[in-house]
């Protein structure tokens, strides 16, 4: 292995249903939590490490996401506007349960600047809609009483006084 | 959040409960950290709206003084835009007035989608607003035993009314962050005559602490400085309340600051004014971008805005704007600096003009306009409306916030302030 320098080293990934990626090491090190495992490890890594909690589709949208950025990164000035057109698009991308099988498999793997981006991205969808549309996307149940919700309804009242939003 | 050091060799039970949660529909459910994440990047306002209709633990969470300072301090940090800037005035000619509200950004849309609208509350008790700070502004009623209370716009939530005293002559609003304290700063004279200084600190057993005079007239060589302005100007992070000291013989400016954590006073120097300056036109102290910043009147021809980067720090003041005198800034030949409010950006500029005008100023190319703001339902009906004059109203620039007095110990209510409603 010597004489390769460290960014051309490619690492192997494997996820839920056995589909192997090639990860080229300078793109790993944004996977914090495979970074730490090669770190962890004695010996250079050669065999495909499992991800158990990673599925193909979230880790291909992962990568994709991180080499673009890393390419947007690396080139010329005009970047900036070509980046934010490209998460603007891959933000569209993702049903409501695609995106949150992502922030799982981001959180997972340590990806900090996708995970940023990704909360940013749900805050955005969420801040303006009805309590029925959040409870949906999360999954929650209603766990007030009739009277409790009247009477919470009437406290909340000054939230609906109509200060204009931004 | 938790990180595992071997994640690749999960215990059961971590890997059920970080990645296997799953929800009535079977989808797969966002554990609460992540949750939690992403509620800190919804404005306050939203938060608000979501707090108390969703479920038990969104409540809860909400609510929580934790949650509240986590969300105040990300978004001071990443962007103060994002904390929603709202504009809040009140007129001090009318006993008691009605508090207008609008938002600092939408102003700033040029061409704007339709007018800023102004919102307008009103309360028993409130005759002034002494200054603003993480999202709290401090109403006064200086009336017989004065009492003055916190507020909190974006929640609704005040304090009760607290019996404070009446009428402050020096007096400034802040947070202690060491203690995690707001203070209200202020002098008064007493019955005897005696000019007293004092701090007092909101929690539930509130009281006065009398401290060392504020040094009105001292520091400078030859005594003859004096503070500009009652009100202290809080920098956030630093617990200080901040005036500027000029001299009427000299050149000399100079910042008198006072730490709410520590009592103390100190003094450091500001850029001084051209020696040809008309020393009547006073300089003007307000907050932008979280800094100090400082507006001279220069040679009759325009007014110089410095900023100092690095509180206390004399030798980061920096240049950050020369804005020139011209229509609509001098329609009245009216001898004052240009007062700035709000800046988005370090572009353009939110100021009152020397005529009591709001105006916009880019600073990058100079040109001002008057920005489109609709405060005909501020019940202010005895003043100009606003793109025509101030009138005698008073602003205070705050940052949307969730902190409520319940977090320090005081009860919060919510009947003190409502909307105003203008009779038609």
């Amino acid at each position: 292995m010597s004489g390769i320098s460290d960014t051309e080293r490619m690492i192997t990934l494997k996820t839920v249903e056995g589909t192997l990626f090639d990860v080229k090491s300078s793109i790993a090190k944004d996977l914090k939590t495979v970074q730490a495992f090669i770190d962890d490890s004695d010996d250079d890594v050669t065999s495909p490490i499992p991800l158990p909690n990673v599925f193909t589709r979230e880790l291909s949208r992962i990568l994709d996401y991180l080499n673009n950025h890393h390419r947007f990164r690396s080139g010329i000035e005009k970047a900036d506007e070509e980046m934010a057109r490209y998460d603007a698009e891959f933000a569209k991308s993702m049903s409501h349960e695609e995106l949150k099988a992502l922030i799982l498999a981001a959180n997972y793997l340590n990806v900090k600047d996708l995970l940023e981006f990704l909360n940013q991205t749900v805050a955005d969808v969420i801040q303006n809609k009805s309590v029925e549309f959040v409870r949906n996307f999360f999954g929650i149940e209603n766990d007030y009483t009739p009277e409790e919700e009247e009477k919470l309804r009437n406290e909340n009242e000054w939230a609906f006084n109509g200060v204009e939003q931004d | 959040m938790e990180r595992m050091n071997s994640p690749l060799h999960d215990d059961d039970n971590d890997y059920e409960r970080k990645g296997e949660v799953v929800t009535t529909t079977g989808m797969p459910a966002l554990m609460d950290e992540l949750i939690e994440e992403i509620l800190l990047r919804i404005p306050a306002s939203s938060l608000v709206r979501l707090r108390n209709s969703v479920c038990g633990s969104w409540r809860t969470l909400i609510s929580s003084s934790q949650f509240a300072k986590d969300h105040l301090r990300r978004s001071m940090a990443v962007d103060s835009a994002l904390t929603h800037p709202r504009i809040a005035y009140y007129s001090s000619s009318d006993s008691y007035p009605t508090i207008g509200i609008f938002s600092a950004r939408s102003v700033f849309e040029n061409p704007p989608r339709e007018p800023t609208k102004v919102v307008a509350y009103e309360g028993r008790r409130c005759r002034s607003i002494i200054g603003s700070c993480n999202g709290f502004l401090c109403l006064h009623d200086d009336v017989l035993e004065g009492r003055a209370m916190l507020w909190n716009p974006c929640t609704g939530f005040t304090s009760q009314p607290l019996k404070i005293g009446g009428h402050f002559h020096y007096c400034g609003f802040g947070y202690d962050h060491v203690n995690d304290k707001y203070k209200l700063f202020g002098t008064v004279i007493k019955k005897s005559g005696e000019f007293v200084t004092r701090i007092f600190t909101f929690g539930p057993k509130s009281k006065w602490r009398t401290i060392q005079d504020f040094p009105n007239r001292l520091h400078h060589p030859d005594n003859k400085a004096f503070v500009v302005g009652w009100t202290g100007r809080f920098v956030s992070g630093t617990g200080t309340l901040n005036w500027l000291l000029c001299s009427g013989l000299d050149s000399f400016v100079a910042v008198l600051s006072v730490d709410l954590v520590k009592e103390t006073y100190s003094q450091f120097s500001a850029p001084s004014r051209d020696s040809d300056d008309d020393r009547s036109v006073f300089p003007h102290l307000s907050i932008l971008e979280g800094c100090l910043a400082v507006c001279y009147e220069t040679e009759k021809t325009h007014w110089t805005l410095w900023l100092l980067k690095d509180y206390g720090v004399p030798q980061s003041w920096t240049k950050l704007a020369i804005i020139r005198k011209h229509p609509p800034l001098i329609n009245y030949c009216l001898n004052d600096v240009v007062r700035p409010m709000y800046m988005l950006k370090s572009d353009v500029l939110l100021a009152k003009s020397p005529s009591g005008i709001l105006i916009l100023c880019n600073v990058k190319d100079g040109t001002t306009y008057v920005p489109n703001i609709d405060s005909s339902n501020d019940g202010m009906t005895k003043h100009p409306p606003l793109y025509r004059g101030s009138g005698s109203r008073i602003f205070h620039v705050y940052h949307e916030s969730l902190v409520s007095p319940s977090h320090f110990g005081l009860p919060s209510c919510s009947s003190e302030m409502r909307l105003f409603k203008p009779s038609l």
